[in-house]
């Protein structure tokens, strides 16, 4: 039996509030990713098994795959940290276990402020819905009030900066006006927490540039940022802090551009 | 209690996504809404033009029975489907921020609440033009209908949901069972078919058949809905509550794995 101690805050709905109090703390967190529901396989499979096949099931000795393993850090108010490692390392696991999307099975996370998250582009919006429209569901998705979000409308509007294509069902939008749009409105719409999860990619040079400086100058709306990204430069000219996750633990913890420069030292050789 | 408050919370958000989902299946069609009501409209003039053809029954009587039984019916089929189906639809949203779980099926209740309502102004005004003589003061039993509706079908929105995420052979199978209790209910068939002896232990205990008697009783015969028939109702809904909440306190933290 797995024993659940979160103790998540969901996002309250508060005006004029400040994130003097926010904070990430992680103890000692281990997450199991059950396997059971995709190698369970159909009837299709479990008649192939009679003639020999091993079923997908009987080839894994444990019914979970533990993806973080004991992991434990906090992140304070102000700092800007970026999370780096090699693939299926653990990076996107640890920002969607601090949103509280999945439950852990061990250790302790506190997560104090409303958070916001950025973490795949393609995700949470509706396709058919217009640009503006979007703003508002991922507005209230968050917890804002209705009012709130039409305040905060036109700024986000300017920052992404995709003209008439803001009335626009989105998916008529290539995937650059996509992010431009999916960031403006992650950073705009405050959180106290800025999740982010590899965006900047697909912007093009001019609004990476931007987006790069708006991430500099988040801690002054948002209470803290987490972010993973493959992108070196990023890490160093963007975050204070930077983890380094490897295989599902923590690797290694410390001023952003020494763990990036270890880590890329690492890769290269 | 955290729970209820954090659903409220976010009521914006909910009620939001059922009205866009609205929005998003009449978009750039020309009747657009209006299908709602001309869907159920037409589907009752086909059924008592054969019914009338065949068994010769009374057509004006006959199809407001029909239209009745039809708009009730879509309302506890579109919980059932739309519920089995609202937890996949909001992936975008579960992967990416923490709400209670129970907020995507009640989406999906309001939005066949806000179905219901249509269909059922393209009912009265049916009734209106056909057979002005069944209005009276018993209409307004329509709202504790509403009530008892939305109670009954709650629950099995959300239930749909779990199952449906857990066991993808749901969707498929459950359209089998409706088929079936649609068969074996009053939605079409004339009532009195429901208390002949094979079927009379059934209807008894048929909650569809006693939602349907406590729509039809003051909307088709100006009388008040009888009591037994809400008791029914509400035991099969305390029953379907205890399994939803005891499914969803269960099951709310692992949805997650299931995409």
């Amino acid at each position: 039996m797995t024993i659940e101690t979160i103790e998540h805050v969901l996002p309250p709905i508060v005006e004029n509030r400040s994130n003097d109090g926010c904070f990430v703390q992680l103890d000692n967190i281990v997450l199991r990713y059950p396997i059971g529901p995709f190698v369970k396989g159909s009837i299709k499979t479990g008649l192939f098994s009679l003639f020999g096949h091993t079923p997908l099931e009987a080839r894994h000795k444990r019914p979970y795959v533990t993806a973080l393993d004991g992991v434990s850090f906090s992140i304070k108010r102000g700092e800007r940290v970026g999370i780096i490692g090699r693939n299926g390392a653990g990076k996107s696991t640890t920002l969607l276990t601090i949103a509280g999307i999945y439950p852990i099975a061990g250790g302790k996370l506190t997560v104090q402020g409303k958070i916001q998250a950025l973490f795949n582009i393609g995700l949470g919006f509706e396709p058919d819905a217009t640009g503006r429209e979007n703003i508002i569901y991922r507005g209230l998705s968050m917890g804002c009030a209705p009012a709130e979000i039409r305040e905060r409308a036109e700024e986000i509007i300017a920052f992404a900066d995709i003209g008439d294509f803001i009335d626009m069902p989105l998916r008529t939008y290539s995937s650059g006006m996509y992010v431009r749009l999916a960031f403006s409105i992650s950073t705009y719409l405050e959180g106290d927490i800025l999740l982010i999860d590899e965006v900047f990619n697909a912007g093009d040079a001019a609004f990476q540039k931007k987006a790069v400086a708006r991430i500099r100058n988040l801690v002054t709306t948002a209470g803290l940022v987490v972010m993973v990204t493959h992108d070196m430069s990023i890490v160093n000219t963007a975050c204070t802090r930077a983890l380094w996750i490897d295989r599902g633990r923590l690797h290694m913890d410390g001023p952003a551009q020494e763990v990036a420069a270890a880590y890329l030292k690492e890769t290269a050789g | 209690m955290r729970y209820l408050k954090d659903i409220v919370q976010y009521r914006h958000f909910w009620v939001h996504l059922a009205l866009s989902g609205l929005r998003a299946r009449f978009r750039r069609s020309y009747l657009g809404i209006f299908w709602v009501a001309l869907q159920p409209l037409i589907l009752t003039l086909i059924i008592s033009t054969v019914l009338n053809f065949v068994f010769h029954m009374t057509f004006v009587e006959y199809s407001i029975y029909i239209f009745s039984g039809l708009i009730a019916w879509d309302f506890l089929k579109g919980c059932v489907d739309f519920g089995a189906a609202s937890f996949l639809t909001a992936e975008g949203y579960i992967r990416q921020v923490r709400l209670p779980m129970a907020i995507y099926p009640l989406k999906a209740v309001l939005y066949c609440l806000i179905v219901f309502g249509m269909a059922f102004g393209g009912f009265a005004l049916y009734t209106l033009l056909l057979d002005p003589g069944c209005f009276s003061w018993h209409w307004l039993y329509v709202f504790p209908f509403l009530v008892t509706l939305v109670v009954f079908g709650a629950p099995l929105a959300v239930i749909s949901a779990i199952v449906n995420i857990k066991f993808r052979d749901f969707e498929q199978f459950i359209g089998l069972v409706l088929q079936i209790v649609w068969y074996i209910s009053p939605v079409f068939l004339p009532r009195e078919v429901f208390d002949k002896p094979l079927l009379r232990d059934w209807t008894a205990v048929n909650p569809v058949a006693a939602l349907m008697d406590l729509f039809r009783q003051p909307m088709l015969h100006g009388i008040t809905p009888d009591r037994e028939s809400y008791g029914l109702v509400f035991l099969w809904a305390l029953g379907l509550w205890a399994l939803a909440v005891a499914m969803l306190a269960r099951n709310e933290r692992k949805i997650i794995f299931y995409y």
